[in-house]
């Protein structure tokens, strides 16, 4: 093909058939010609036709080229030393695709064992290297956890052969278990870390048997043998023991010291198997997270399973019944890479979606997300890049009232015929808002040259004008994300609900037959009301747990009102921990000030009228007389400790109202305990009593085993006789005294006094149980008032009434909110 | 020679909350919102009340935060020169400040004058004599202006006290604070009991004064209730005109500060000095003083004028260190320290603007309430409805209706007839309302601050 054709000017069209239809034909058209890589002189001007609408800026886009120097030839493809990191998205074969995970206990060194791969492999470099890479939440990085999973692709080379390692980084603690089996479906093998001095622990073992059932191929991997208490023999032997696995070749490592991380990379090639080839089958693919980003819509993580994805696919959520164009594809490394998929072709992202008109238009959301991802990806490699770039800041300024736009001199090296193809691509969109004729047109001849889109690509480096043109044209030329790659997608799907973790997505068009097993959905076992302090901030506590449920699935929540807390919400939460996170998160991302009420669990109340109702609200519990019974939630416990603890552990089960099943030695030294318990007394500080009976070396794990009945009664607060809704709790019979009596008396503490006498009372219906009397005031006067100085009383008065209007009135009591949060702190000390 | 005259009780009472508009700022008053018309700052009369603040003392007592300069035990005030420099920059104070009145008004001339310290009795009477020749020279006098000195026992004898009154002082407020050697020692003070009953004597045997007023402090280190009882026993034995019982507050950075904290031994409990404050309020009652003010007690017609000034929320000139006035509006704290005091009239003199803090129509509102609150007299809602709106009057009754209830808090009407609750309840509902609330005496004083802040929250919710 000649440089005349790649630049023919292009005609005014006339807008006489459907933008769409008229794209689409253009865009089936095959007949092209290859295209040469020419220095070109090209002067091209398009001015949308008589008839529009609105305003008709014209554009014509002046482009002298000056053939300067050219950089590099096309069958010597040089690594762009500014981006070491791209080369790990070549394709490999399925063959050598890995995709794993890491097991560990909590503190055993599975973040730091992810950094090293990280470095080792190249993926990150040293200067953007923090420790905890992945953890990339402040709470995660503050705490030292990961809370929510994240994905890596890594890139190496083992004998010659290029190999690309999918790791899935997954929570340790105990709540974000529902995390773990999502990783672990995503996956052929894991590593299993063990810390080398301390042993395998409960929540390790539960997760090597998660990943035993999912049929991974398992790494035994003993960490920190630097320390001089680690005995790896030992532990080794301990962990054939438990969970009967060959230790023989166990690799021993530091990842602190980066002491066998390279033994642990080639183990992970050689041992765990490639994903099966099932690239001709009908696409299908495993949402494992999806997040909301304000800008894109709906991000959804998944990992192909059969057959590939390419951008601008029309996908199928197969659970929701939704379907989507793909806009933008791309693999997580770890952090989301849309540029780099082009040497690979196995993603693709597509930005904007072309087959919607509506995004042509300027005052369309869509527009201005484009214009700002334009703007923000406007970092070019090359210099004739850097110039564009500096020609399209101006251009999408005030585009409408530019007419001409000179290029100056350009390098049509092999890169510029994409270059000035995106530009026009560009000035088409900022420009000629309603003309999308224009474009099919330019489409028609640009067709060629996109078919050789990879092929610049390599030649001069990545820059982001290539990719709004690769991403169309690579749609066409087939190249998509590939079976058994893990990356994600962003569609401008509105709701997660949408795209729901655990959902398949296929394709709409060649829909598979059954969607992939897919995730139990988290449910919540420990709810508790989240009230606003400041009751305007209740808009604002919906938009933010509103958002954050996006984020995290396992999050419910509901409205809730409360006579002394006013508008709230009740939620949901896997446990404590997430609990914690949630509200630390509401209080320090969305800047909320809230009040907690004490966490209960879901009861389920059998009624007199043959009703069951579910209650997690202690308020909305039904009156005594219409209950027939209640049933509350049991957990199976499993707890592994050194023997010399085995006492008090067992002396913590009974007290929590704990039914003994069985204890084995699984070591000499160790040994498990199992209850069966109710969840309400672990969901108290059960696990901290654990930790500082056993100067923390037991660790725990459970899960659900059903409901059953118990004699639970509702314990209700009265502050000068009136019952205090948020402080009422649902406890044991046999434990409602020793709860009431702590409770009254710390309120008595928390409560100041007032100018009476208030009768604090613990009550079971009518009875009471506990009874404080907090004492009035006696005495609060300043007596002097000195030489007429107003002020420095006034000051201080006014600061007691601020100090009153943080309380909550109840009744003539005012009761301040402090009390409220402490008693929630007790109830852990008392239950 | 100005001599002291009784003034009319009924007329000072009458006009203490809500100073007469003068004319010439009618015109003014009217572009206001009516709400703040009667309390207005701009519309307020210039002051007729001057406090001079004379820091000086032998030593700081153990429970003083005033700003005070310790000239030790051996000094001689007489010659001292801190004394006689600061009296220089008191003076030039004095003479820089600009009183709220054009030229062409005349500046109505001082009612009342209150020397207070420190010891101002440590000062020699010439200088006395000076700081009124120059509040004279300043402001004028009036016919019979009361002018008040505070006096500690053993820093004057009878010629100092002949020579004091001679200059025109007519009111002695005698620091005796407690009769008991022990307490007096506790508490830092820099005499003894001897010096007590000598400064009484001295004050009482003097023909020409015949208003006189003793400080008490309870709730002491120490102090029992017999103790209590004992000084108040002597206190009405010596019979003065005017009695301050203080109840002693632990102030930051005092040196009780640093030993104790309230309502732990050394000091009496909570209920204690409740009870301590309960026997003040009756022994002084039986004996014929009124409870006119939370710490205050009088005989019939002794009130002390210049503090009127203060709890009628009405305007008045601070001279000297530390000393707060209230002019056109404006509450202004002069600084606390020397150095930053000389700086601050340095600036005055050369008409540099200070900082001052102006009162707001709503911050006027709490000023008022929180002040009258403090009297036995009360709030008196008419005037008040009339400065800040009914709706607030109304609000604030409201608000106060379950300590009307328990008795902590009085209403009455025009008469001042005591209103009982149902009473209260009806005449909230009416169009008139209720005309006066007061704070019982002594349960709704003792509780003081929790009920005029739970009105500051009514007002400024």
């Amino acid at each position: 093909m000649s440089a005349a054709t790649l630049c023919r000017p292009v005609a005014l069209v006339p807008r006489s058939s459907a933008p769409r239809q008229r794209r689409r034909r253009s865009l089936a058209s095959d007949s092209l010609l290859p295209v040469g890589l020419v220095s070109c002189s090209c002067s091209l001007s398009f001015s949308p036709s008589a008839g529009f609408s609105g305003p008709r800026p014209r554009l014509r886009v002046l482009c002298r080229a000056a053939g300067t120097e050219s950089k590099t030839s096309a069958d010597a493809p040089s690594p762009n030393v500014d981006d070491p990191g791209r080369d790990r998205l070549l394709k490999v074969p399925i063959s050598n695709i890995r995709n794993f995970c890491i097991i560990a206990h909590i503190d055993h060194g599975k973040s730091t064992l992810a950094d090293k791969l990280l470095q080792l492999t190249g993926t990150v470099q040293m200067r953007e290297m923090k420790e905890q890479f992945l953890d990339n939440m402040d709470l995660e990085r503050e705490r030292g956890i990961t809370i929510k999973l994240q994905a890596a692709r890594m890139r190496y080379v083992l004998g010659n052969e290029p190999y690309c390692l999918n790791l899935i980084d997954t929570p340790g603690h105990v709540d974000f278990s529902y995390e773990v089996s999502r990783s672990l479906a995503a996956c052929e093998g894991a590593l299993l870390v063990v810390d080398a001095s301390q042993g395998v622990e409960a929540q390790t073992l539960a997760n090597v048997y998660l990943a035993l059932e999912n049929n991974l191929e398992i790494i035994p991997v003993l960490n920190k043998i630097d320390l001089p208490g680690a005995e790896p023999d030992r532990i080794a032997q301990e962990i054939e023991e438990i969970i009967g696995l060959d230790c023989s070749n166990a690799i021993h490592c530091s990842a602190k010291e980066g002491i066998g991380i390279t033994e642990i990379l080639n183990a992970i090639i050689t041992r765990i198997p490639p994903p099966k080839d099932t690239s001709e089958s009908p696409m299908r693919a495993l949402i494992f997270d999806s997040y909301y980003d304000p800008y894109r819509g709906v991000i959804v993580y998944f990992r192909v399973v059969d057959g590939n994805i390419k951008k601008g696919d029309r996908i199928y959520f197969i659970a929701s019944g939704k379907d989507y164009y793909a806009d933008e594809i791309g693999v997580l490394s770890p952090n989301q890479m849309q540029v780099n998929e082009l040497y690979a072709g196995e993603m693709v992202l597509i930005q904007f979606d072309l087959r919607n008109d509506n995004c042509l238009c300027k005052d369309d959301k869509r527009y201005v997300r484009l214009k700002h991802w334009r703007l923000e990806r406007c970092r070019g490699a090359t210099e004739s890049a850097m110039q564009m770039l500096q020609l399209k800041e101006r251009f999408s300024e005030d585009v409408a009232t530019e007419d001409i736009l000179v290029l100056g001199q350009l390098q049509l090296e092999p890169s510029a015929p994409c270059l000035l193809l995106s530009l026009l691509l560009e000035g088409w969109f900022a420009c000629l808002t309603d003309a999308p004729l224009i474009l099919l047109e330019f489409l028609l001849c640009l067709y060629q040259i996109w078919s050789l889109l990879p092929y610049w690509c390599h030649v001069c480096g990545p820059t982001d004008i290539l990719i709004s043109v690769a991403s169309i044209a690579l749609s066409r030329v087939g190249l998509g994300l590939s079976f058994n790659s893990v990356g994600y997608l962003s569609a401008s799907i509105r709701s997660v609900a949408d795209a729901r973790v655990g959902d398949t997505i296929t394709q709409f068009g060649r829909r598979a037959e059954s969607s992939l097993p897919g995730y139990e959905e988290a449910t919540p076992m420990v709810f508790c009301g989240l009230f606003p302090v400041d009751a305007d901030q209740f808009p604002e506590l919906r938009d933010a747990l509103e958002k954050l449920q996006l984020n995290d699935a396992a999050l419910k929540f509901e409205p809730e009102t409360s006579s002394a807390m006013g508008f709230g919400f009740r939620c949901g939460f896997l446990g404590l921990l997430h609990m914690e996170i949630v509200q630390e998160r509401l209080e320090r991302e969305y800047n909320l000030t809230l009040i907690t009420t004490a966490p209960s669990v879901v009861y389920r109340v059998n009624c007199m009228d043959g009703q069951t109702i579910e209650c997690s609200n202690p308020s909305l519990l039904p009156e005594p007389g219409k209950r027939k019974s209640i049933e509350e939630p049991f957990v199976k416990i499993e707890m592994l400790t050194p023997k010399e603890y085995i006492g008090s552990l067992m002396e913590l089960g009974q007290e929590r109202r704990g039914e003994f099943k069985e204890m084995n030695y699984i070591t000499e030294n160790r040994a498990s305990l199992v209850y069966h318990l109710p969840l309400a007394e672990m969901v108290g500080d059960f696990f901290d009593q654990l930790k500082s009976r056993t100067k923390g070396y037991a660790s725990m794990e459970y899960s659900f085993v059903g409901y059953r009945e118990s004699d639970l009664v509702k314990l209700d607060v009265q502050i000068n006789g009136e019952p205090v809704e948020p402080l009422s709790t649902i406890v044991h019979k046999d434990k409602a005294y020793a709860v009431g009596r702590a409770l009254t008396q710390k309120l008595k503490e928390l409560i100041p006094r007032q100018m009476f006498k208030i009768p604090i009372q613990a009550c079971i219906g009518t009875k009471v149980i506990a009874s404080e009397s907090l004492s009035a005031i006696r005495k609060d006067v300043l007596s002097k008032c000195y030489g007429g100085d107003v002020s420095r009383k006034k000051k201080l008065l006014k600061k007691q009434a601020e100090g009153k209007k943080r309380m909550k009135a109840v009744g003539k009591v005012d009761v301040p909110q402090e009390a409220f949060m402490a008693v929630l702190r007790l109830e852990k000390e008392v239950l | 020679m100005l001599r002291s005259t009784f003034f009319n009780r009924a007329l000072s009472l009458s006009s203490c909350s809500i100073p007469c508009v003068l004319p010439r700022c009618r015109a003014y008053l009217l572009r206001r919102p009516p709400t703040v018309c009667a309390y207005s700052s701009s519309a307020s009369p210039p002051p007729t009340s001057a406090y001079v603040h004379l820091p000086f003392c032998r030593k700081r007592c153990y429970y003083c935060d005033f700003p005070v300069v310790a000239l030790g035990s051996s000094a001689h005030p007489d010659a001292d020169p801190r004394v006689s420099s600061y009296v220089r920059l008191l003076l030039r104070d004095i003479a820089a400040t600009k009183p709220p009145v054009s030229d062409s008004d005349e500046h109505p001339p001082l009612q009342t004058v209150f020397f207070g310290g420190g010891t101002p009795s440590l000062v020699p009477p010439t200088i006395i004599s000076s700081i009124l020749d120059a509040l004279s020279v300043k402001f004028s006098f009036c016919e019979s202006p009361e002018v008040s000195i505070e006096m500690d026992p053993g820093t004057f004898d009878k010629e100092k006290l002949a020579q004091m009154l001679e200059l025109g002082v007519n009111r002695v407020s005698l620091g005796v604070q407690a009769f008991q050697e022990e307490l007096l020692n506790a508490c830092g003070r820099a005499h003894g009991l001897k010096e007590v009953y000598e400064a009484i004597e001295m004050v009482t045997s003097c023909p020409s004064l015949q208003n006189w007023s003793m400080d008490l402090i309870s709730s002491l280190p120490h102090q029992t209730r017999d103790m209590w009882e004992e000084s108040l026993r002597c206190a009405i034995h010596a019979r003065p005109t005017h009695l301050s019982i203080y109840d002693l507050q632990i102030e930051q950075g005092t040196k009780f500060g640093q030993l104790y904290s309230p309502g732990e031994f050394p000091l009496p409990t909570e209920s204690q000095s409740a009870q301590f404050y309960k026997i003040a309020s009756q022994m002084l009652s039986e004996a014929g003083y009124n409870h006119y003010e939370i710490s205050s007690y009088c005989l019939d017609g002794y009130e002390c004028k210049h503090n009127l000034t203060y709890w009628g929320n009405r305007s008045f000139y601070g001279f000297g260190l530390g000393s707060a006035s209230y002019i056109n509006g404006m509450r202004l704290s002069r600084p606390r320290r020397l150095r930053e005091y000389t700086e601050w009239v340095q600036k005055l003199e050369e008409g540099t603007k200070h900082h001052d803090f102006h009162v707001d129509a709503k911050e006027m509102a709490m000023d008022v309430m929180m002040l009258s609150l403090r009297t036995a007299r009360g709030l008196d809602l008419r005037s008040f409805a009339r400065s800040f709106g009914r709706r607030l009057v109304h609000s604030l009754c409201e608000g106060l209706k379950q300590y009307v209830e328990s008795g902590h808090v009085i209403a009455m009407d025009d008469d001042r007839n005591l209103l009982t609750y149902h009473e209260f309840e009806l005449k909230t509902r009416e169009e008139d309302g209720v005309a006066f609330i007061r704070l019982s005496d002594p349960d709704g004083f003792l509780l003081s601050n929790e009920l005029i802040s739970i009105a500051f929250g009514i007002i400024s919710p």
